[in-house]
């Protein structure tokens, strides 16, 4: 229901930048954040594959973002 | 009966020789098993780091590809330069990576904006940036130094071909930053996912061996002399600092343990740095025959050199260190007791002065205090790594402090910018195709090696790579590239050089050889907008990199500033300035001292090649610098509290000790001996009893007496460069 009102591309400085892009940017700095947290409250420590885990998570979050634009 | 008994002899026989069997089997299995560890601790990693490399580079060829892009080499050059052994340091790399290209492709295109019309002006303004970078890559460390190299780079192969057909600036800007951003994004992810190689492991590594050496020398003492070991401190404690700002990104502990290392290696400079005053301090006693004060000081020192040791070996587990900080706190609680009874013990010697006990007792007492603290933040960090939760995190370590001196830097900007101009006035006289590429190399071999301490062997491994990756291209491009017609054949073709540049680059001797390799191979390789060969393009290319090299090693060889006796001079005239900084300037703290002189030296390049005479000169200096500088800090210290009238005697001996140390010559040396002989013979002649409390007359005179006694042993300037000349 969202995508009916974001656009797909739009105009920045005259310059089309498609709205994924900004959902990758904004996926990205969800993920440094979180991954501060986990990192500070120790959950790594209790994962088998902590970098499996963060790129998966990146993507869940991309995707979820990317699902709002498409 | 008989044959019986041949039964049983021949069963025991059996069973004999089936006991060797196993034996010998279990023997076998043994050293299979130990084969197999070392070939899994050892090759398996290169093997594996061969692996991912070239998963990285067909993920990234892939993508380019499929999504048509103008140039997939790119991409896949990017991966070449970002990949490497440890995951946290490819992350690390590829975020300032990251940071210099955008910012290298915001520059180029306000440049093409501004300056589209005219070369001048447009050179000129490129060769400032190049200049502005190089000159960045050489203030900051590691990776963000890298950060710099990037912006600089990215100026050639985005501004460059865009002056061409500036109205495509734009879109060459765009397509450049996702072929960069898909090689970042294949190396990052394959070497996160994919078999990886934490730095945490690395830097418990360097942790541990630096605590070993040093629990060494301090309980055996340094038979060889102070310098090896102290270079070798030196180099751990960058290596660790290198280490410690790469693995912001990791997902293991080192991260959350960044604040702690950090810690430990400023708490290892101060110990480390006392140890080798104290040892300097017993053997000047002993060659100036005054052997009893020695002797007397390495008596109080025997406990602690006891206390780090456990039956003569280094303490390894937590129990062990546990127990070595019990041992040290105790050495600690008693050691006022035992410094009285020994200077009782020498009252009967009226020929020892008792001040040189007390001196090297203050000394021992704040190597005592340093160690614990160092001893602490290890136990920390090492034998309880998953205790520290909040508390490590609580404090903020003090940055390791930088000595930037201006005069390389501008040296190596001003011979990144007329590298720049060289070899664009040869592209512009003889409008040569392949300039932009003579120029991208030209710019990058001047902005990487910029902090090379002997950038001319560094461009010699350099061009021998180039040499090969020219010579594979043509193999790729005539034989292999034209008989390749899909995704599959086109990973064939490039196989062999990305694996060769990723063997060569993991091995330490022949890293650059391997930059070398993969930098040519990727700029030139021929499937970037035309499928196959052009032997003129690929000769002018060829020739394009060689006289790129050459005019960066002719520039190299006209500037090398660390190789000259100019250099050398300055480190020590360097050395001087930062002692009288101690004297005079309010603002230096005993920390930032010590980072100061040290980040100096590393920077000199000395510390890379321990063996020379040169450096063990250096570190000579570097030694004498630290000894007098905490002394002249701790006598600020004492003063700090006391009343103005000999307030303004500490001030007046702060002063003459600067200006020995601004100029060194016997008349300044004898002025300031005779002025701490004059102050030192009031504090012992009790007049001070209305201005001074006892405690305080004590501690000024002890670090007084330290002073002269450095002072007095050095030989000054006038002197050094005539027994030198003698020398010579």
């Amino acid at each position: 229901m969202m995508h009916a009102w974001i656009p797909r591309e739009f105009a920045f400085l005259d310059a089309h930048v498609p709205t994924l892009f900004v959902a990758f940017l904004l996926a990205a700095a969800a993920i440094w954040l979180i991954d501060k947290v986990l990192a500070a409250w120790g959950i790594y420590e209790l994962v088998w594959y902590p970098a499996l885990l963060r790129v998966s998570l990146f993507f869940a979050l991309f995707s979820v973002f990317g699902l709002m634009v498409y | 009966m008989l044959s019986t008994q041949h039964i049983n002899h021949c069963i025991q026989r059996l069973l004999a020789g089936m006991a060797l069997l196993r034996q010998g089997a279990r023997l076998v299995a043994v050293c299979l098993q130990q084969a197999g560890t070392d070939w899994y601790r050892q090759d398996f990693p290169l093997i594996g780091y061969l692996f991912k490399y070239l998963l990285a580079a067909f993920l990234a060829l892939w993508v380019a590809l499929k999504m048509e892009m103008d140039q997939p080499a790119t991409a896949l050059l990017t991966v070449v330069i970002v990949m490497h052994f440890r995951s946290g340091m490819v992350i690390t790399k590829s975020y300032y990576r990251l940071i210099g290209t955008v910012i290298g492709i915001l520059f180029s295109m306000l440049l093409v904006a501004w300056f589209a019309q005219d070369r001048f002006p447009f050179f000129i303004a490129a060769a400032l940036w190049i200049g502005m970078c190089t000159a960045g890559s050489l203030v900051y460390r590691n990776f963000q130094s890298y950060g710099f190299v990037l912006a600089g780079y990215t100026l050639c192969i985005v501004g460059l071909p865009a002056t061409l057909t500036p109205w495509h600036t734009f879109q060459i800007a765009s397509t450049r930053m996702s072929e960069i951003g898909v090689g970042l994004l294949s190396a990052t992810l394959v070497s996160e996912l994919v078999l990886p190689q934490r730095l945490w492991e690395n830097i418990q590594a360097v942790v541990r061996s630096k605590f070993r050496d040093f629990s060494v020398l301090l309980g055996t003492g340094a038979p060889a002399g102070l310098n090896q070991p102290f270079l070798k401190f030196m180099q751990d404690i960058y290596q660790l600092e290198a280490f410690r700002s790469s693995a912001q990104f990791e997902t293991d502990d080192a991260r959350v343990h960044s604040a702690t290392i950090n810690r430990l290696n400023v708490q290892f400079m101060a110990v480390s740095t006392t140890y080798v005053v104290l040892q300097r301090l017993i053997q000047r006693l002993q060659t100036r025959a005054a052997s009893k004060e020695a002797d007397a000081l390495q008596v109080l020192m025997q406990p602690l050199s006891a206390a780090v040791l456990i039956d003569g070996q280094p303490a390894s587990h937590a129990e062990a260190i546990t127990q070595v900080q019990q041992a040290v706190a105790a050495f600690q609680h008693d050691f006022d007791t035992r410094l009285a009874a020994q200077l009782q013990h020498l009252m009967i010697h009226p020929e020892v002065n008792q001040l040189e006990v007390e001196t090297g007792g203050e000394l021992l007492s704040r190597l005592a205090k340093e160690l614990t603290a160092y001893l602490d933040t290890y136990a920390l960090l090492v034998a309880q790594p998953r205790a520290r939760k909040v508390a490590s995190r609580e404090f903020t370590a003090e940055q390791l402090h930088m000595h930037i001196d201006w005069l390389p830097v501008s040296i190596a900007a001003t011979r990144g910018a007329l590298t720049l101009l060289i070899l664009a006035a040869i592209w512009m006289t003889i409008d040569w195709p392949s300039g932009i590429l003579a120029m991208t190399l030209g710019v990058i071999t001047s902005t990487l090696f910029a902090a090379s301490p002997a950038p001319m062997a560094t461009i010699r491994q350099f061009s021998v790579g180039v040499l090969l990756g020219i010579v594979l291209v043509y193999i790729s491009n005539v034989f292999w590239l034209t008989a390749a017609h899909d995704y599959v054949m086109l990973c064939i073709v490039i196989t062999p050089a990305v694996l060769l540049t990723a063997w060569l680059s993991a091995r330490p001797a022949t890293t650059l050889v391997g930059a070398g390799l993969g930098i040519a191979y990727f700029l030139m390789v021929g499937f970037n907008q035309a499928l196959g060969d052009n032997p003129v393009k690929y000769f002018n290319d060829s020739i394009a990199l060689m006289v790129a090299l050459v005019v960066s090693g002719i520039m190299f060889s006209l500037t090398d500033y660390a190789a000259s006796p100019w250099a050398k001079a300055r480190v020590f005239t360097q050395l001087r300035k930062l002692v009288v900084d101690a004297c005079l300037h309010t603002s230096m703290t005993a920390p930032v001292f010590e980072m100061r002189t040290r980040d100096l030296i590393q920077r000199s390049g000395s510390v890379h090649r321990p063996q020379e005479a040169e450096s063990v000169r250096v570190v000579e200096a570097l030694c004498a610098a630290l000894e007098v500088g905490h002394a002249v800090l701790a006598l600020r210290a004492v003063a700090r509290g006391i009343l103005a009238q000999p307030y303004q005697l500490v001030h007046r001996t702060l002063t003459l000790v600067a200006s020995y140390y601004k100029q060194p010559g016997l008349a300044q040396q004898q002025a300031v001996l005779q002025w701490l002989d004059h102050f030192l013979a009031w504090l012992q002649g009790g007049e001070y009893a209305d201005a001074l409390l006892p405690s305080q007359a004590r501690k000024l005179t002890t670090q007084l007496h330290f002073i002269r006694l450095v002072i007095a042993a050095e030989l000054p300037l006038d002197q050094a460069l005539t027994s030198n000349g003698a020398d010579s």
